[in-house]
């Protein structure tokens, strides 16, 4: 089973940071007296702007739940459809080809889901198998790489494409002036990607999936995630995230690898969630890497933010035109609310 | 505002925003007696220029260790008499 080709679809409307601060400043100082503090936070998450999906105008008018999700299922299907069909256009399929669709999202909800509201806009055969995910958060690109890799694994003929699609600026709080809020305004972004996932008997350029780990870390519920209220998703980020990592990541990529014969020093190609700053030097200090081993995840931190599930997939989108050996390692990897992390071993 | 004003009001937007069980005490430490994380600290620092309309520079946070220098810290600012 290989991944035969990514596609991605960044939401429409792009910002650099200087723009948005701008734009949240006034905001801001309804209930800050201290902006500068509240701008160095946004510009400490290192990001040079965010792709959103409405003109920033339009977020004024989004005063309930209901308005941001009814947006989040109008661009979601948009930008979705754009990441499927340049997935399979690269990987030389169509839409006939495609025997199971598997959706990734933690900012919005729909029922009918997306992936039946895809069904009808890419055409997709009725014989498709959908499989909606919610909740699995910036962890869900590397789950459903290796939950489409468990698909075709029973299905060795069949072709299975994963789709991740965050709306993340459609779940910011305005009236949540707290500081796991004004983070996540200044660090997270909007868009999709998909990834054509397709059996051993199916040929295919791209790397092989040679295996994946699941790893759930007990009684660390409140690392991470979301709180319903009545306004929609209330954002919950502790300080423990890069602590998580510098505590259990080198251990379980350790045991992961061990079990397939390999080592860190074995591994060429690094995918990694790019989370934040403090994130991603966790995991290159946990796993005692060179600084150029995560550039793909920083760059694409710089230049989109966090897209939460999406991420991983954009990285590993960059990965792969980048041509990596034939006969190269690489894992790819994420963690997100559970606390979780989700390992893949690829292979060139 | 005195000395002791400006503990009570920094207690009380503590149990308000970083979860506060106790009583403060000018003795405590931010970090190891407090248990302020780094977005707890970032609460309170920015609750604390809100409810008093002062600016705690990089500067002057770098002098706060304990609860008596974050309240020593906010009187100086708010031009208070010296204790």
């Amino acid at each position: 089973m290989r991944i035969a080709a990514v596609g991605s679809a960044l939401a429409p409307h792009y910002y650099d940071q200087d723009a948005l601060i701008a734009a949240f400043r006034e905001h801001w100082a309804e209930r800050h007296f201290n902006l500068e503090r509240l701008e160095a936070l946004h510009r400490n998450v290192l990001v040079g702007g965010r792709h959103l999906a409405l003109p920033i105008e339009r977020y004024r008018g989004l005063d309930t739940w209901g308005k941001s999700n009814d947006a989040w299922i109008e661009v979601a299907q948009e930008v979705g459809e754009r990441a499927v069909r340049t997935a399979l256009d690269r990987a030389g399929l169509t839409v006939a080809d495609v025997d199971c669709l598997i959706t990734v999202t933690v900012t919005g909800v729909a029922t009918p889901s997306l992936d039946a509201r895809l069904m009808n806009r890419l055409g997709l055969p009725p014989r498709v198998k959908r499989v909606p995910i919610f909740g699995l958060g910036c962890v869900a690109g590397t789950a459903g790489i290796a939950r489409a890799a468990d698909y075709v694994r029973a299905y060795p003929d069949q072709v299975a494409v994963l789709l991740s699609v965050e709306l993340c600026s459609l779940t910011l709080q305005r009236e949540d002036l707290s500081i796991p809020n004004l983070i996540a305004s200044g660090l997270f972004g909007d868009g999709a990607a998909a990834a054509v996932v397709v059996g051993a008997e199916r040929p295919a350029a791209g790397p092989a999936i040679v295996a994946s780990r699941s790893v759930f870390y007990p009684d660390t519920e409140r690392v991470m995630g979301w709180d319903i209220s009545e306004a929609g998703f209330r954002i919950v980020l502790s300080a423990e995230v890069p602590e998580v990592v510098r505590r259990y990541l080198r251990r379980d990529v350790d045991a992961f690898l061990a079990d397939h014969g390999l080592g860190r020093s074995d591994i060429a190609v690094w995918v990694s969630h790019p989370g934040g700053p403090k994130v991603l030097e966790a995991v290159q200090a946990a796993l005692e890497l060179p600084a150029e081993a995560l550039e793909s995840a920083w760059r694409s931190l710089r230049e989109v933010g966090n897209l939460s599930s999406t991420s991983v997939l954009l990285v590993l989108e960059e990965t792969l035109a980048a041509r990596p050996e034939a006969g190269s390692a690489g894992v790819m990897l994420a963690m997100g609310p559970g606390f979780c992390s989700e390992l893949v071993l690829l292979r060139w | 505002m005195t000395r002791g004003e400006i503990l009570a009001v920094v207690e009380q937007l503590a149990r308000e925003h970083v979860g506060l069980a106790g009583s403060l005490a000018p003795g405590m430490r931010l970090v190891e007696d407090m248990e302020l994380d780094s977005l707890k600290a970032l609460t309170l620092a920015v609750e604390i220029e809100n409810r008093f309309r002062i600016l705690l520079t990089p500067e002057i946070e770098a002098e706060i260790a304990t609860v008596g220098d974050l309240v020593e810290a906010v009187a100086r600012l708010l031009g208070a008499p010296d204790a």
